[in-house]
This record gives structure tokens, C-alpha cells and sequence, in this order.
């Protein structure tokens, strides 16, 4: 029964990926899409009958088949379903489900409509593959098969110039994480002689294991090392900084693509791989340390530079990063729940928001540049109070969802005694008010500025279909109350869920925090409305004046902190440089001294030998004497020679 | 005695050579004939090899399907074919190139038709020779006799500066190999025998061994080709048709490293434990330059040359780490590659017959006017970039989790030859099918240019083969595991050995190595 | 076995050889009309008596005229396929030259008369009878270098042949005279016992020694080792196509057997001194072969220069002094004169425009004139180049064998390397015939030239591709003749 119904979950999508494209060319753009939404659709429904009628904290393993076998590396397919698995199926399927439906109306004129349903299908399905994966390969496999379906909806539009590059980018940056994991994996395997994550999990409770010490460049501590490298592979799919690069270049792909799969679902991949490797990170101090300042470097960096976009997409992207580091960071401080928490009341407000986006750029036929929006509230009030509740949930401000989680995981970042704990704890209270600031100046310079747009587009400023306002309803619900719920859910394992062994969960206590500390993130993303409205609203030149006190902050922001022309500079023109030169050295070197040179340096001695045969007879006779002259010399000299050259031995 | 398959695999070819040279008729005629009794023959080659297949018994670990003819007894040198776990992929694999290969050259070889298809015929007799013979001379002699067909294909039929590829294939190749000639008569006068099954444990002098090693490892490592010594790859490649590429890489290649794993690891373990740490060290440089090489070409064949030679240095690294992992990844490694690999020339083939151009900057915007294409183009490419569910990504997986074992360093770095050949393949992919059509693409009519059936048929059984054993590989780890049970068997006493004697000061890493190796097995 | 009266049994060949040709010279003197094609026809047949009258002799007992005249083992054998070797070669002088219109009957004459000389060599115990043998064969092939009058080259040829053979004769001659003079015998068996008797008594033999390097140089001189080769490439292009097959063919095969018979039986005990010497030609032949033949635009001339670098690696088989050796440098021998007379054929056979082929360049487009000879050509050059899976392979794989018993690592080394470059202009050679683009494909083939020609080539060719599968026979049969020389 349960194994019908997560069989059904994970392959539905795959099944509506096949299907649809079995349809010949001109048909797939009629039938496909309807397919793929319905097939999705049912999956959710089946993984809410799973919800239902299987107890949280309670695992359950089902084995499809074996994929391989070496000796006691034995890999197979199968699901492994406990609460995180759960959790993240549901939120999964649940906005795959809404993102296709939005996508009907979105991309109801799109050329290649049939072929954008079925690769959202594609990602579905690896999404799901990656959270359900009982051992790390298929996990690597969810993992990879999500970075190529995005880099192929990335790419969507191929004829354009920047998709296709951003999409390559995408995946090489992904790639770069990958090795990490794959890293891990090899030591994960030459540490416990296993793959399979049950098994790992058993395991690592045992001392002996924790003791060992690993040599990659230099001693360390195994499970440090091992952390390390998992991170370095959470980091590649969570867009962490450094490797964060490719993220706000995929806001290239269309508008649903970046809700679903840059909002909400992959790019929590990392969180999730943290928080499935909770009780090693656990026992790797060196690596939580290091991911803490990672996490709050990058919800720093993110924040700011989210400040000065005027991408509309761009701005949500950047702030995504800032989110996902929060997450990051409560994942550091060993407060996995909260940090899972997050990434749900996450998926939902940040999915609203994109999607409202996406139906701003709708409403304004393609345009994306914020400055050229303002005053829509008033011709597209639906999409504007949509994005309203999703800048509230994001603030933080009480009720909605992001209040709570956010809450959550600055007080526990209060909470730890780790090092580096209280400049994180700092840190995560300035980007409240960076979040607010940006949010919010969304919001004004879109909704509430007087129209900056030219006359043909502000003339068909449309109100978006219904198939495109019903996700939108049902997620800026979900962006409402999922915060409610999920803190009773997920912090204090009420309404019956449970986090069982799955999760290293501690209940996080509000005893020992001040109540000043506790209404602080409040008070400090009001303020941050506040600034907001006076710079984009009632004071406006301010926001100027400020840009030409601080131009220098303004450029680092506005430019991302050049760190991409840094990477060109330092990696691509490096790397290229080099391949240049090694294929220089292949022809230059290898081959000149290598068997050309040799082949040459014969050719040129036979050309002494041919001319050495002239046909004269007196040299032939010449030649001929002296070699019997040699002869005789040589045995006239034999008594005398050393031993090494009398090999006649007279 | 039963039914003698590989003696019938073997001559088969040769009798399809002897078939072609008998044809009469008005050229047009013969061409057809021809084309006709070299398809017939190779495809029933497939079906004897699939039968072969499923008469093969998984689970013992010795030769089976044993043939001996007398043969040259100064030498010993009977003819013993046999074949294992091991062999019995490489058939199949060659079987099953074959008429992919003839049906890929219908169209596009023109002139002398016929003696080029005798030429594959025989290229393929010997090559199902090297893989089924049990005997070193007779090994020797079918290893040999691949390159004279290949260098006549190369010579006859290749491109503009084809001459030279085909000298530098021969020469260099032959160079490599005639010191494995005096090794294999040094292994004769020394023992007496030139029989693989009877030289095992046949405890040699140290020196000697290692010497003798180093005659087998020059000429493999030429064949694989390792680096540094694999500069004919590329030009060969280039220069090749487009069936000589897909032969060249899905299985020529091949014979090197089934000759280390056939021959060095068995017959002289101590030297190849001795000198594992370099050869490590070389496939290593050998995935990272020739990715980097690769990143750069303006040629695409030559790019995909690179990468192959890339390939290989995972297939060398797996082999050296001595792990079960490492070794069956190895071979997996060798049959993606030569799936995948074979499949890209066929593709590049593809264009080359549209465009009739090999640069990289004169394509673009394919996927518009072929999409069918390119989409089977994207799949071999990320195959070969190790996208997992892909067949490529079994081989490299497995490399590295084996090599962790014993050289983590290595295998790390390793692992960053997955960034480059995503890089390489991905970019090359974007030049070619993304983007805006560049003229030369726009210029022929859209419809003209769509994969034919028959190109589609032989592009789709390569991307079935990859996708399919990506996800469901018990079946080749299944078949190659007795045979690795047995190298195993032999290499674990000796790391016992050198696990005991280590002195104290020996780093923490190499102890674990042995220690995880012994208690893996 | 001496006696007063000879019995002539075991030179009954010979002699039966010997009335034969003066049966031939009575017809061509007497010019009975149509005696040409009588003499073309009649001098392979009785070539072919011959070998039957060999066949038919009883091989029990084997010493005549007083020991002097042996017919052993290694007699026998040589003696067939030199026999078969010259049949093959007067057919295709003829079948050549009835088309050249040369209508000269001292030609088949000539060639008996060489292949007399040819057969007393491998089978005299005698220096005088060696002698005798072969100034009979120098002479004869002298004359048929320079025979065609109206072509220029082939007298040039003729007067350096001359001139360079009789040179190295004298050398033959000085030597056997140290030899004679401190002996005091002419027969093998008494100098080679007078020689031990010298070393035992450690006597002064330094004489010797002068003698037997006389006597190699002359004999590296005749084989056209380096570094006395350089006679070769001008003798083979001057002369006719025919003759250059001759004398790149079978009189090397015959002196190999007597400087073989020679070393063995004669100086056997002196190996100390002739080993290392027969070493270093072999190496010296090796090297120079392979360089000169490199740009060798001329086929004949690379012809010359590969037989060389051939006779290097016979002679490294013979410098091992070992039933291995003899037997591989033999073996070596007979494969070299299969494929060498298969490839001389099909170059008589290739014409274009009427004439001969000269260089390189003249071959390309005979593959689509004459698919099946240039196939067949092919095979032979390939196996000529020692390359699997082809007999030449074998050969050249068993010599090497023969060098790694005696532990000469380096020599071995420096063998296949040079097989290496050797295999260069081998390909060369093919490349030019195949690969090559063609100008202009010539109309009229080489029809003119009859059946007989592909008839022979195809045999020699089928042959080469028998011995592949039936290699044992034939190394056997070397192997038991070397014993038989060594005892």
C-alpha cells in the first residue's frame, strides 16, 4: 500500500515526462501539458494519502531493484520514507503542482509549451528521486538529474543569446559542488564500507568510526573532512557564497522555472543534504564552524546586494540566497528543524512571490526592469496583494509565516555557544532590516511609484487568467498559516508529527532569552519598512543623496561585488590560458621531442647513408679496404685493449 | 568438443573477406553486393556474440568456451581461445559496433567500396582474436595485425592530411608494441610457456619482472594511449572517417587496457604494485590535461579525441587502485566508453556528411532545424560528461570510490575532471545546437538536414544501450565479478604482506588503505 | 668412404645437371629453327629432372670423390629449394622475355649454369671445389648482368659487378691460402681438425685468424652486407628486372649455405673469433639497410638496400652459433626468398605503358589497374616487413628468440627497432601503391605479359599464406638441417 503510493509519487511525474513526449511534434503542445499537470497533480494526492495514513517518525523502506553490486558496495533503488523525506515530498509535489498549473496560463502561447511541461515533469521526478534516495548514489543521482533538468529549463529559450550561457553556467558551477559530493561519497564508502544511509546512520554512533583520521592533502579528522565535503556540495545546489554565481543568471529561464526550481525545491537540496547528515555534522565541530560563517556570510552578502537590483527576478533571486543562508546558519547551530522549517515557510512565500512576479512581467509583456513599473496596484490588485502577503511573510511581520520561522533561527542562533555564534546572531539581525529594505522597495517602486512605463505597454496592463490567480491563492494561503502550523509541527512535534531519528531535533527553549531579544527581529524589519517607505516613498531624493554620499558601497552592491568578472578573471581566462598552452605543448613539445623529432633525426641521418653510396668504384674499393684495415687493427689491438672492449677475448 | 563459437566468431569475418573478394559485376553492382554481404555478415557476428551471450555461464570463474589448436610449437604457441567475464564484454561490444559501423559508411564512403569493407571485416576477426586468445604469441600476433587494416582505412579513406595520422598511428604503435614481442620471448625462454592460464603465480625474479612489465606496460600505455604518449590519438582521430573514428575508439582503444587487465595484473603483480603509484600519477595528469586540451579545441573531433583520452585515464587509474571497485569501474568505464564515445563520432560524423566542415565556429543554432539530433547529441555528451543514470557515470563512480581506497589525493583531484568534461561537453553542445543558426546552418534547407533513419537507428541503440545499463548495471558488474574476485585474490595476500612489513612511520592514510582493503575483502 | 673410383651417387644431380646444359648449348649452337622456345621450355624442365634425380638419390650414404663432395641433410634441402627457386626463376625470364622480344638462348644457359655452381657450393667440403663452384656462378651471372647489350645501365652494371666480385674473390682466394698454407690440406674436415690441434697445442694462430677474417669479408662482400653493400643498389637497377631477380635471389641463399657449411665445419672452434666479427656486420647491415633504404625513391635500389637489412638479421641468427640460430637465420632465408621472388614477379607483372616500373611514383593507380597482383604485392611487402599476423613475422620473432637464448638484450633491442624503421618505408612503399592519389589510370594493362606470371605469383603468395597455418613443418625441417650442420 505505502509502496503503491510513493511508487506513485516519485513516478507519476517521470510517467508524465515519457508520455508527453511520446506525442509527435504538433500534437505535444495540445495534450502534453494537460498530462503532466494532471500527473503531477495525482502524485500530490498520493503523497497526501501517504501523509495521512503513515505515522510520522515512523521509516519506511521500499526497495525497487537493485541498481549495482561490487563486493559489499551494493546500490539499489528504492524509497526511504521518514518525516524529512515526507516533509520534503509534500512541499515537492505540492508547488510542482501549483508551478503547472500557473505555467498553463503563463506559457499558454509559448512555441515549445509541451516540451517546458514535460521537463518540468523531468525535474519533479529527480527532485523527488534526491529526497527519497535510501542510499547516496541515487541521492547523487536525484542530485545531478535536477542540475540538468534545470540547466535544460534554464536554457528554454534557446535562440536567445544569455539563456543558453546561464544554463551552462548553471550546470559547471552545480558541477563544481558536485565534487564535493562525490568526495563525500568516496569517503562516506572508505570509512563505513557502505552507501546505504541507514546503515551510515547506525554507524555513525559508533566511536570507532568518529576516532578515525583521514588523509586528503593533510590529516583530519574523518568525519570533519567527510562534513566538509558535503557542505562543499550543499553549497554547489544552495548557492551558497562563492559558488553562488550561477543563481541570479538562472532568473534567465522562464518565471515559473525560477519559483519552483530557484525558489522553492532545488535549491533547498543542500539544506536537505545537511540536515539528512545532521547527526555526523553533529560530530564534525571543524565543519559546522565553517558552514556558520558561510551561512552568515552569504545572508549578508545576498542582503546587500539584493538592496540595489533593479531586476525584479534579480531581486528575489538574491534574496533567496540571503534565506537559504539563514538556513545554513540555523543548520550550523545544530538547529536542523528549525532550519527545515524555514525552508518550508520558505518554499511557500518565496514561490508566491515569484509567481506574482512572473505575473507582474506578465502584466507588463515581458518588462522586468522595476524601474520602468510603479502605480500597478491599482490595475492588477489581485497579483499586488498576492505580493503583499509575500513581502509580509518574508519581513517577518506577525502572523504570517515567516515570523515565526525566522524567529526560530535567529533565537537559536542566540541559543548556541558556538564560536563565531554571536557576530551570526548579529549578523542575521542586520539582513532582517536588509530584507525588509528590499522587499518593501520592491513593493513601493513596483505598486506604488507613478508609472515609469511607455504607453503601448501600460495600455494592455492585464489582470493575469485564473489558472494563473488560483496558485497564487493557494500558495499566499500556504504563505499565511504554513508558519502557525508549521511551528507547532515541526519545533514542538505537535499535531502528531514526529521527528523520530531521522533529524537531530532538540526543542528549542525560550527560557534563557531576554523578551528584548525576542521582539528585536520585529522591531527590526518595521524599522526597515519604515526606511523603505521614506526612501521610495515620501522622501525620495534621500535615496539619491545617500547613492552619491556612499557611491563606492552603491557600485560594490549594485555590481555584486564584481565577483563574477572576478571568477572570469581568475578561473575561465586562467583555465582557458592553459589548455591553450598545454595544446601548444602537446605539438611543441611531446611531439617535437617525442616521436617526431625522432623520426626526423632518422630521416636526416639515411640521407647521410644515400649520399654516402655514390656509385664510384674507387669509393666502394676505398670503403672496402678500410674496413678490413679496421679489422685488423682492432685484432692487431685485442692483446692489448681493456677487457670491456676486447670482446674476442684473444 | 562443442560447438566451436569463437573459432566460427573469429573466421566468420575472414570468410566474409574472402566472400567480398569474389564479387563481380559492374562497380554500382559490387558496391551494393558488398555493402549487402558485409552487413549480413557482421549482424550474424551480432547474433552468434548475443548467443554467445546467453550461453555464457556468470557465475564460473574460469575460461570457458576453451578451443586449443596446435599451432607454432617452437613457441608453444598453440591456438587457445577462451573467454571470460572479462573477454566476453569486448565481443559483444565489437559485434555490436560493427554493423553500426558499416551502415554508418553506406553513404558516405564513395570510392573503393569494397576493399574498405575487407578491411573492417578482417580489422574485426583479429580484434575478436586479441580478445578471445589465451596464448601470448597469438595475442601478440592478433594485437599486430589491428593496426594494418586501420592504417590503410585511415590512409585510404581519411581526410586531407591523412598520411600522416596513419604513419604516426602505426609506427608509434608498432614502436610500443615490439618491445612486448622480446618480453614475451623473454617470458618464454624463461618459463617455458606462453600460456596466460599457466604462467599465473609463476614467481619471477623482482628485476625481471619488472622489466618484463615495463616491455607489456609501453605498448598498452601506447594503445590506450596514456599520457604522455598519446599523441596520435588526435590526429588519427581527426583524419579518420568516421566509422574508422568509431571503431578506433569503441574498440581499438580498448586492447591496451584489456591488456592490462589481462595480462600485467595476473602475470606480474609485484611490478604492478610497484609501479602503481606512477602509473596512477599519470592517468591522473593524463584526465586533467587532456580535459584541459580538450576545453580549447577548435576542431570538434579532435575535442572529443581529448576527452577519450580523458576516458582512458579513468580506466588506467581504476586499474591501478587494485580495488574490486576500481577494476570493475574500470571495465564499465571502457564499455561506456566505448558506447558513448563511438556514438559522438557518429554524430560528428552526422554533420561532417551535411556541412563537410570539423570547426567548431562555422555551427550554431542546430536544434532548430534538427532537434532530434540534438537531443541524442546532448544525451551522448552528457554521458560522457558522467551524468549519472548514464552509463559513463557508472564507470567514473565507481573509479573513484575504488581509488578513495588507496590514493584519496588522487582520487579527488580526479573527481575534478567531472567540472572540465561537463564544461567541454556542455560548451561544445551550446556552440553547436544552442544559439542563433549561424550561415552555414541557415543556408541548407531545415528539412534537408534531420537525421536519417538509419543514422537515428544507430545513434538511439547507443543512447538505449547507455541509458538502459545506467540504471539497471547489475547485469555488467554481475558478469565481471568472478574475474575480479580473481585478481582480488591474487593481490590480497600481497597487501597482507606489505600491510605486515610497514614500519611505524608510515603515514596514517597508507595503513588504513591496506587495512580497509583487507577488511573490504 | 675413400676409394680409387668415385661412385658419382651422390653428385648425381649435379652431374646429370651438368649434360643437361651441354644438351641445351648443342641446340642453341646448332640453330635449329623455333630452338629459342624448345631451349625456354626445355631449361625448366630439365631444371625439374633435376630435382626429381635429387629426390630419387639415396640418402644413406653421402661423401664422394674422396670425401671431398658432401650431399647431407642440409645439401638436400638447400638444394630443393634453390632448385625450385631457379625453376621458378627461369619461367619467368622467359615468359619476360619472350615478350621483350630478347632472343637470346644463352640466357637459360647462363642460369643453369649458375644454378650448377650454385648447387656444388652448398654441397663441397673442399676449398678448391668451393672455389671452382663459385667463380662458376660469379662468372655466369657476370655475363648475364651485362647480356642485353642495347641497354646502357646493364653494362655499367656488369663491368662494377665485375669489378667488385672479382676483387672479393681475390680476398676468397688470399684466405683459403693462409688456410691451405698452414694446414697443408684442402678438405673442410682435415683443416678444421689441424686448426683444434693448433688451439690445444696453443700454438701461434694468428694466421688462421687472417684467414678466416679474408675469407668472411669476402663472403659479407658476396651477401652484400654492411658495409661491403654498396654494390648492390647499382648492380640491381642496372640490370634487367629478370637478372636482378637472380641475383638478389638464389646465389645469396647458396653462399649462405656455404659460409654456413663453412663456419660450422670448418672453424668451428675459432667461433670466438668469427662470432663477434659476423656480430658486428649483422648490426653494421642492419643499420645501414634500414637508413639507406629510407628515401629510396628507386625500387630496385630499395630493394637492394632492404635485402641488407635482411641479411643482418640472418646473419644475427648465424653469429649465435646455435641450432636456434642456424635454424632461424635458415628459416629467415627461405621466407625471404618466397616473398622476394613473389614481389619481383608482380613488379615484372605491373607494367606501364610497356615499360618496367622504376620508382615510387610509377605505382600509384596499379591498384585499380591490377587489384588482385597489387593485393598480392601487398602481402608480399607485408611480410617481407616481419608483420603479424604474416610468416615473415614468425621468421623474424624466431630469430629474435635466437638472440634472447644467447642473452644479447641490446642487439635485440637495436633489431626490432630498426624493424620499426624498417616497417616505415615498407609503408611507404604500400602508400605509394595505394594511397596515393592516381593522375591517370593507364588504359592498356599489363596484359601482355601472360598468365604464367600471375600463376607463379599467386603460388608464391598462397604459399606465404600456408606457411601461417602450417608454420610447424617448416621450422621443423630448419631446425632438424642445423643439427645435422652442428652434429
Amino acid at each position: 500500500m505505502f509502496d503503491l503510493l510513493i511508487f506513485l509519487a516519485v513516478f507519476l511525474p517521470l510517467a508524465g515526462f515519457v508520455v508527453g513526449n511520446l506525442f509527435p511534434e504538433r500534437y505535444k503542445n495540445k495534450h502534453a501539458p494537460l498530462i503532466c499537470t494532471t500527473f503531477v497533480g495525482v502524485s500530490f494526492i498520493s503523497t497526501l494519502l501517504l501523509t495521512i495514513n503513515l505515522k510520522f517518525g515512523h521509516v519506511h523502506h521500499t526497495h525497487l531493484w537493485t541498481w549495482f553490486k561490487i563486493k559489499n558496495l551494493k546500490v539499489d533503488w528504492g524509497m526511504l520514507i521518514d518525516s524529512l523525506t515526507l516533509t520534503m515530498v509534500l512541499l515537492v509535489t505540492f508547488i510542482s503542482t501549483l508551478v503547472h498549473m500557473y505555467s498553463l496560463g503563463y506559457m499558454h502561447n509559448d512555441y515549445h509549451k509541451g516540451k517546458f511541461f514535460t521537463l518540468l515533469s523531468l525535474f519533479t521526478f529527480a527532485m523527488l528521486l534526491l529526497v527519497t534516495a535510501p542510499n547516496l548514489l541515487q541521492l547523487f543521482v536525484g542530485w545531478e538529474g535536477v542540475g540538468l533538468a534545470s540547466y535544460l529549463l534554464i536554457g528554454f529559450w534557446y535562440t536567445k543569446k544569455r539563456p543558453p550561457t546561464a544554463a551552462m553556467k548553471a550546470f559547471i558551477v552545480n558541477r563544481v559542488g558536485d565534487v564535493g559530493l562525490v568526495a563525500a561519497i568516496g569517503l562516506i564508502f572508505y570509512v563505513f564500507n557502505t552507501i546505504e544511509l541507514t546503515s551510515i546512520f547506525t554507524k555513525i554512533a559508533v566511536s570507532s568510526y568518529s576516532k578515525q583520521t583521514l588523509h586528503l592533502f593533510g590529516d583530519m579528522p574523518a568525519f570533519d573532512l567527510i562534513g566538509l565535503c558535503l557542505l562543499l556540495g550543499a553549497m554547489g545546489k544552495s548557492a551558497q557564497f562563492g559558488l553562488h554565481t550561477w543563481l541570479p543568471d538562472a532568473m534567465e529561464g522562464p518565471t515559473p522555472v525560477s519559483a519552483l526550481i530557484h525558489a522553492a525545491t532545488m535549491v533547498t537540496a543542500g539544506i536537505f543534504l545537511i540536515c539528512r547528515f545532521s547527526h555526523l555534522f553533529e560530530l564534525a565541530p571543524i565543519a559546522q564552524t565553517i558552514m556558520l560563517i558561510i551561512g552568515s556570510i552569504t545572508t549578508l552578502f545576498a542582503g546587500y546586494v539584493a538592496l540595489t537590483q533593479n531586476d525584479i527576478k534579480k531581486i528575489i533571486a538574491y534574496s533567496t540566497c540571503s534565506q537559504l543562508g539563514y538556513m545554513v546558519m540555523a543548520c550550523a547551530v545544530s538547529a536542523y528543524s528549525v532550519a527545515i522549517f524555514h525552508l518550508v515557510t520558505h518554499a511557500f512565500f518565496k514561490a508566491l512571490l515569484f509567481l506574482g512576479a512572473g505575473s507582474v512581467i506578465h502584466a507588463m509583456s515581458g518588462e522586468q526592469d522595476i524601474r520602468r513599473m510603479g502605480g500597478l496596484y491599482k490595475n492588477i490588485p489581485f497579483t499586488y496583494i498576492m505580493m503583499l502577503i509575500g513581502s509580509l511573510a518574508i519581513t517577518g511581520i506577525p502572523i504570517f509565516s515567516g515570523f515565526f520561522s525566522k524567529d526560530a533561527i535567529i533565537e537559536s542562533l542566540y541559543n548556541s555557544h558556538m564560536p563565531f555564534s554571536g557576530a551570526a546572531f548579529v549578523i542575521a539581525i542586520i539582513v532582517v532590516i536588509f530584507t525588509a529594505i528590499y522587499s518593501w522597495r520592491l513593493i513601493f517602486i513596483t505598486f506604488h511609484q507613478e508609472p515609469h512605463c511607455d504607453e503601448q505597454v501600460s495600455a494592455h496592463i492585464h489582470e493575469s487568467p485564473a489558472s494563473m490567480k488560483v496558485p497564487l491563492f493557494i500558495l499566499s494561503i500556504g504563505a499565511i498559516f504554513s508558519g502557525y502550523i508549521g511551528k507547532k509541527c515541526y519545533l514542538n512535534e505537535r499535531l502528531g508529527f514526529k521527528w523520530g531519528k531521522t533529524l537531530m531535533h532538540a526543542p528549542l527553549d525560550h527560557s534563557n532569552i531576554p523578551v528584548f531579544i525576542q521582539y528585536l527581529p520585529l522591531l527590526f524589519s518595521i524599522l526597515g519598512i519604515i526606511i523603505a517607505y521614506t526612501l521610495y516613498i515620501t522622501r525620495r531624493n534621500i535615496a539619491d543623496y545617500i547613492m552619491k554620499k556612499c557611491y563606492f558601497l552603491y557600485k560594490l552592491s549594485h555590481n555584486k561585488f564584481y565577483i563574477d568578472e572576478l571568477y572570469d578573471f581568475i578561473f575561465v581566462r586562467r583555465v582557458k590560458f592553459l589548455g591553450l598552452l598545454l595544446s601548444k605543448g602537446d605539438i611543441n613539445m611531446i611531439d617535437r621531442f617525442g616521436p617526431d623529432g625522432i623520426a626526423s633525426g632518422v630521416f636526416k641521418t639515411s640521407g647521410f647513408v644515400k649520399k654516402a653510396a655514390t656509385g664510384q668504384v674507387n669509393h666502394m674499393i676505398l670503403a672496402f679496404v678500410v674496413a678490413l684495415v679496421l679489422i685488423f687493427a682492432y685484432m692487431l689491438c685485442v692483446p692489448y685493449l681493456p677487457l670491456q672492449l676486447n670482446f674476442i677475448g684473444g | 568438443m562443442h560447438f566451436p563459437i569463437l573459432s566460427i566468431l573469429i573466421l566468420l569475418p575472414i570468410f566474409g573477406v574472402l566472400v567480398l573478394s569474389i564479387i563481380r559485376g559492374q562497380d554500382e553492382i559490387v558496391s551494393r553486393n558488398a555493402k549487402n554481404v558485409a552487413l549480413l555478415i557482421t549482424t550474424i557476428n551480432f547474433i552468434l556474440s548475443l548467443y554467445l551471450l546467453y550461453q555464457f555461464e556468470y557465475h564460473y570463474p574460469g575460461m570457458q568456451f576453451e578451443e586449443i589448436y596446435p599451432w607454432i610449437s617452437t613457441f608453444e604457441a598453440n591456438i587457445h581461445f577462451g573467454i571470460d567475464g572479462l573477454s566476453v564484454y569486448f565481443i559483444v561490444l565489437t559485434n555490436l559496433l560493427m554493423p553500426i559501423c558499416i551502415v554508418a559508411s553506406w553513404k558516405q564512403i564513395k570510392n573503393r567500396i569494397r576493399p574498405y569493407l575487407m578491411c573492417f571485416l578482417f580489422l574485426q576477426s583479429m580484434v575478436l582474436g586479441t580478445f578471445c586468445s589465451l596464448n601470448l604469441i597469438l595475442f601478440y600476433i592478433c594485437f599486430e595485425a589491428t593496426l594494418i587494416p586501420m592504417f590503410f582505412i585511415i590512409g585510404i579513406w581519411g581526410a586531407e592530411d591523412r598520411i600522416y595520422a596513419s604513419f604516426k598511428l602505426f609506427l608509434y604503435t608498432l614502436f610500443g608494441s615490439v618491445f612486448m614481442l622480446l618480453a614475451i620471448l623473454k617470458v618464454f625462454i624463461e618459463t617455458g610457456e606462453t600460456d596466460f592460464l599457466l604462467l599465473q603465480n609463476y614467481d619471477w625474479n623482482l628485476n625481471l619482472e619488472r622489466l618484463l612489465f615495463l616491455g607489456f606496460f609501453i605498448a598498452f600505455s601506447i594503445k590506450i594511449p596514456m599520457w604522455p604518449v598519446h599523441t596520435w590519438l588526435p590526429t588519427a582521430h581527426t583524419q579518420a572517417p568516421t566509422a574508422g573514428s568509431v571503431i578506433l575508439a569503441g574498440v581499438l582503444l580498448k586492447l591496451g587496457a584489456y591488456g592490462m587487465i589481462r595480462i600485467c595484473l595476473p602475470l606480474f603483480p609485484n611490478a604492478s604494485m610497484f609501479f602503481s603509484e606512477h602509473i596512477v600519477i599519470l592517468s591522473l595528469i593524463a584526465i586533467l590535461y587532456t580535459s584541459t586540451v580538450a576545453l580549447v579545441q577548435k576542431d570538434m573531433k579532435k575535442l572529443i579525441a581529448y576527452s577519450s583520452v580523458a576516458h582512458m585515464g579513468f580506466v588506467t587509474l581504476g586499474i591501478f587502485s587494485f580495488t574490486p571497485q576500481g577494476l570493475s569501474g574500470a571495465v564499465v568505464q571502457m564499455l561506456s566508453h566505448g558506447i558513448i564515445s563511438a556514438g559522438l563520432f557518429l554524430c560528428i560524423g552526422i554533420l561532417y556528411d551535411r556541412f563537410h566542415t570539423r570547426k567548431i565556429k562555422h555551427y550554431g543554432g542546430l536544434f532548430k532545424s534538427m532537434p532530434q539530433f540534438s537531443i541524442l547529441f546532448l544525451t551522448l555528451l552528457l554521458g560522457s560528461a558522467g551524468l549519472p543514470g548514464t552509463l559513463g557515470f557508472l564507470g567514473e563512480i565507481t573509479v573513484i570510490i575504488g581509488t578513495f581506497r588507496r590514493f584519496p589525493n588522487v582520487a579527488f583531484l580526479s573527481a575534478m575532471g567531472m567540472i572540465l568534461s561537463a564544461s567541454y561537453g556542455l560548451w561544445l553542445y551550446r556552440r553547436l545546437c544552442l544559439g542563433t543558426e549561424s550561415e552555414a546552418v541557415a543556408k541548407i534547407a531545415s528539412s534537408r538536414i534531420e537525421v536519417t533513419k538509419s543514422e537515428r537507428f544507430n545513434l538511439s541503440v547507443l543512447v538505449i544501450i547507455s541509458v538502459f545499463f545506467g540504471v539497471y548495471a547489475q547485469p555488467l558488474f554481475g558478469i565481471i565479478n568472478p574475474f575480479v574476485k580473481k585478481i582480488e585474490g591474487i593481490f590480497k595476500p600481497r597487501f597482507m604482506k606489505q600491510f605486515e612489513n610497514q614500519n611505524s612511520v608510515s603515514i596514517v592514510s597508507e595503513q588504513k588503505d591496506v587495512k580497509s582493503v583487507i577488511n573490504n575483502s | 668412404m675413400l676409394s680409387t673410383i668415385p661412385d658419382f651417387l651422390p653428385a648425381t644431380a649435379e652431374i646429370f645437371m651438368l649434360f643437361s646444359i651441354l644438351l641445351l648449348m648443342l641446340i642453341g649452337v646448332c640453330k635449329l629453327n623455333k630452338s629459342l622456345d624448345i631451349l625456354d621450355y626445355l631449361a625448366p624442365c630439365l631444371t625439374l629432372c633435376t630435382l626429381g634425380v635429387l629426390l630419387l638419390l639415396p640418402q644413406n650414404h653421402i661423401y664422394t670423390f674422396s670425401g671431398s663432395y658432401i650431399n647431407d641433410q642440409f645439401a638436400f634441402v638447400s638444394k630443393i629449394l634453390l632448385l625450385l627457386a631457379n625453376v621458378i626463376i627461369l619461367v619467368l625470364s622467359k615468359s619476360v622475355h619472350k615478350y621483350e622480344n630478347l632472343k637470346i638462348f644463352e640466357i637459360p644457359v647462363l642460369i643453369l649454369f649458375a644454378t650448377l655452381g650454385m648447387m656444388m657450393m652448398i654441397s663441397s667440403t673442399d676449398i678448391i671445389i668451393a672455389f671452382i663452384s663459385l667463380e662458376l656462378t660469379s662468372l655466369s651471372l657476370y655475363i648475364l648482368t651485362a647480356i642485353d647489350r642495347n641497354f646502357k645501365p646493364a653494362s655499367e652494371a656488369g663491368i662494377k659487378y665485375f669489378i667488385y666480385g672479382a676483387l672479393s674473390t681475390t680476398f676468397f682466394l688470399f684466405g683459403l691460402s693462409f688456410l691451405y698454407g698452414i694446414t697443408g690440406s684442402t678438405h673442410f674436415d682435415h683443416i678444421s681438425n689441424d686448426l683444434s690441434a693448433l688451439l690445444l697445442n696453443k700454438e701461434d694462430t694468428t694466421l688462421a685468424i687472417m684467414g678466416i677474417i679474408f675469407i668472411t669479408v669476402s663472403f659479407m662482400f658476396k651477401l652484400g652486407a654492411a658495409p661491403f653493400h654498396y654494390w648492390l643498389p647499382d648492380v640491381y637497377q642496372g640490370t634487367k628486372l629478370t637478372i636482378t631477380t637472380l641475383i638478389a635471389t638464389t646465389p645469396k641463399f647458396a653462399i649462405f649455405a656455404l659460409y654456413v657449411r663453412f663456419l660450422t665445419q670448418v672453424v668451428p672452434d675459432f667461433s670466438y673469433i668469427w662470432k663477434p666479427l659476423v656480430l658486428t656486420f649483422a648490426i653494421l647491415s642492419l643499420l645501414l639497410g634500414t637508413l639507406g633504404a629510407l628515401q629510396q625513391k628507386n625500387i630496385k635500389r630499395f630493394l637492394a638496400y632492404s635485402g641488407t637489412m635482411n641479411i643482418g638479421f640472418v646473419l644475427l641468427g648465424v653469429a649465435q652459433f646455435t641450432t636456434a640460430g642456424i635454424a632461424a637465420s635458415g628459416f629467415y632465408m627461405f621466407m625471404y626468398l618466397l616473398t622476394l621472388i613473389g614481389i619481383f614477379a608482380s613488379l615484372m607483372y605491373m607494367k606501364k605503358k610497356g615499360f618496367n616500373i622504376q620508382t615510387f611514383d610509377d605505382l600509384k593507380g596499379m591498384s585499380e589497374q591490377c587489384p588482385v597482383l597489387s593485393f598480392a604485392f601487398c602481402i608480399g611487402i607485408i611480410s617481407l616487413a616481419g608483420l603479424p599476423p604474416l610468416p615473415g613475422f614468425i621468421a623474424k620473432a624466431y630469430v629474435l628468440y635466437a638472440l634472447l637464448l644467447e642473452e644479447h638484450y641490446l642487439v635485440a633491442i637495436l633489431g626490432v627497432v630498426s624493424t620499426v624503421v624498417a616497417t616505415a618505408y615498407y609503408l611507404n612503399l604500400l602508400k605509394s601503391l595505394l594511397i596515393d592519389a592516381v593522375q591517370t589510370v593507364y588504359t592498356q594493362a599489363a596484359k601482355q605479359t601472360g598468365y604464367t606470371i600471375k600463376l607463379i605469383i599467386m603460388s608464391l603468395i598462397s604459399t606465404v599464406l600456408l606457411i601461417v597455418f602450417t608454420p610447424n613443418v617448416w621450422m621443423k625441417i630448419a631446425n632438424i638441417t642445423a643439427i645435422d650442420l652442428l652434429h
